[in-house]
């Protein structure tokens, strides 16, 4: 629920700090709502999977399905940079760089990578 | 009413590998028989977890033909229906207890053997030719764990030695023989759906033809194509852990986590697909990667 300064305490150094702190909360939670809509999801909370990295391939348990998935190096990069960001555009960009490919097919990978890995639950909601 | 060739029950017991099992019944034909199959490995005593097994005859039923009862740790198991398909049986109901009694161990559906110390395991569902290509390794001097079992010991990766006798299907006993191995008994027995198969006694082969535990150097996925040129492709590890995980017998009784387990025994070890066709040329292309140097490009025949 939204705190608001209290009637009468305009002033109250207390209730004010509260009102910034949950702005400050719905401005990050704007801002994690917005890329969540824009790419469809952030890797799933790492307690309910568990990752194994074998030369840059990677294998997943996932505890809640007790299903097992393969990532090879490329999608094992691309869910590494879920942690910090899930906009296809950037994903793209870092696969760019690291693979010396075009934009476009960059692109189609991450879009690919993403669907994949939406429908077999390794993306979670938004935090 | 006991028949004629029955007798009071008689308990015999045998140590394979790490596996301890306790044979009882009252069928006199079954027992010798099945001790002769596993006369190297008869103790005295009973084992610690020994996998207490039971065969004894069926009461007979008005019209029904008489049947055996196989009993493992008191549970009914299987009912076999003629004398031949026993052995097979009694063999499979313990195969099917080991997990259970073993638990701590991880338990791979493969065949396994080792050469100089270093193991090769052979994981495949059945009808992908393990056993003959573990048959047609043993010929060539490898030394014997397993043909169905891979046990992984979880704290030290090493792969446990269960030596029971190999069982081939009638189809593959003539290239088994051409390499010269005995079959026992020279009879065939009755298993479900493979058929007819034999055994071969790997102490009938040489004295000193089982291994012992090991460190896993290489993993390789057999699949027989008949009249294919033998193939070896390497593959990833984490595929290779990947397809150990679909053959594994104890995933999820296991105390260790198993993919764990499984990450950690592939990170030391070579993985490879096998396309295996004539047994003579497959063996060799097998015996060529375990001496040579690891290589990670196709090797052929």
């Amino acid at each position: 629920m939204r705190r608001e300064i209290p009637a009468g305490r305009p002033w109250d150094g207390e209730a004010v700090e509260a009102v910034l702190e949950d702005a400050v909360l719905e401005c990050e939670r704007g801002s994690a709502s917005e890329r969540w809509c824009r790419s469809g999801g952030f890797a799933r909370a790492s307690g309910e999977l568990t990752v194994y990295e074998l030369d840059g391939e990677a294998l997943i348990f996932d505890a809640r399905t007790a299903d097992t998935h393969h990532l090879n190096a490329t999608a094992c990069h691309l869910f590494r940079q879920l942690r910090e960001t899930s906009d296809p555009a950037v994903l793209a960009d870092m696969l760019v760089e690291r693979y010396q490919i075009g934009r476009e097919e960059a692109l189609r990978h991450v879009e690919r990578f993403l669907e994949d890995a939406r429908r077999v639950g390794l993306l979670g909601q938004a935090p | 009413m006991r028949g004629m060739r029955d007798r009071a029950p008689s308990t015999l017991h045998f140590r394979v590998g790490i596996v301890s099992t306790s044979v009882t019944s009252s069928v006199r034909a079954i027992l010798d028989d099945y001790a002769a199959l596993y006369a190297a490995y008869r103790v005295e005593e009973a084992g610690p977890k020994a996998i207490r097994v039971r065969v004894e005859r069926a009461p007979r039923r008005w019209l029904h033909r008489r049947r055996y009862v196989v009993t493992v740790n008191d549970r009914r198991q299987f009912e076999p229906g003629r004398i031949s398909e026993v052995v097979p049986y009694l063999d499979w109901a313990i195969n099917w207890e080991v997990p259970r009694a073993l638990p701590e161990a991880l338990h791979l559906h493969a065949a396994c053997l080792s050469l100089d110390g270093q193991g090769l395991i052979l994981p495949a569902l059945s009808g992908s030719g393990k056993s003959t290509l573990a048959s047609g390794l043993l010929a060539r001097g490898w030394k014997y764990l397993s043909d169905e079992f891979g046990m992984i010991d979880t704290g030290t990766l090493a792969v446990q030695p269960y030596p029971r006798a190999i069982c081939i299907k009638k189809p593959s006993m003539a290239a088994v023989e051409a390499l010269g191995l005995p079959v026992f008994g020279e009879r065939y027995y009755l298993k479900g759906a493979k058929g007819y198969v034999g055994y071969i006694r790997p102490t009938d082969v040489r004295a000193d033809a089982v291994g012992s535990a090991c460190p896993v150097r290489y993993v390789v996925f057999p699949r027989y194509v008949r009249g294919a040129e033998p193939a070896l492709v390497p593959i990833s590890r984490a595929e290779a852990a990947l397809a150990l995980h679909e053959v594994c017998f104890n995933l999820l009784t296991c105390p260790t986590p198993a993919l764990g387990v499984l990450t950690s025994l592939v990170r030391g070890a070579g993985c490879y697909r096998l396309i295996a066709g004539d047994l003579e040329r497959t063996c060799a292309l097998v015996r060529r990667l375990m001496t040579a140097d690891e290589r990670r490009e196709p090797v052929s025949a």
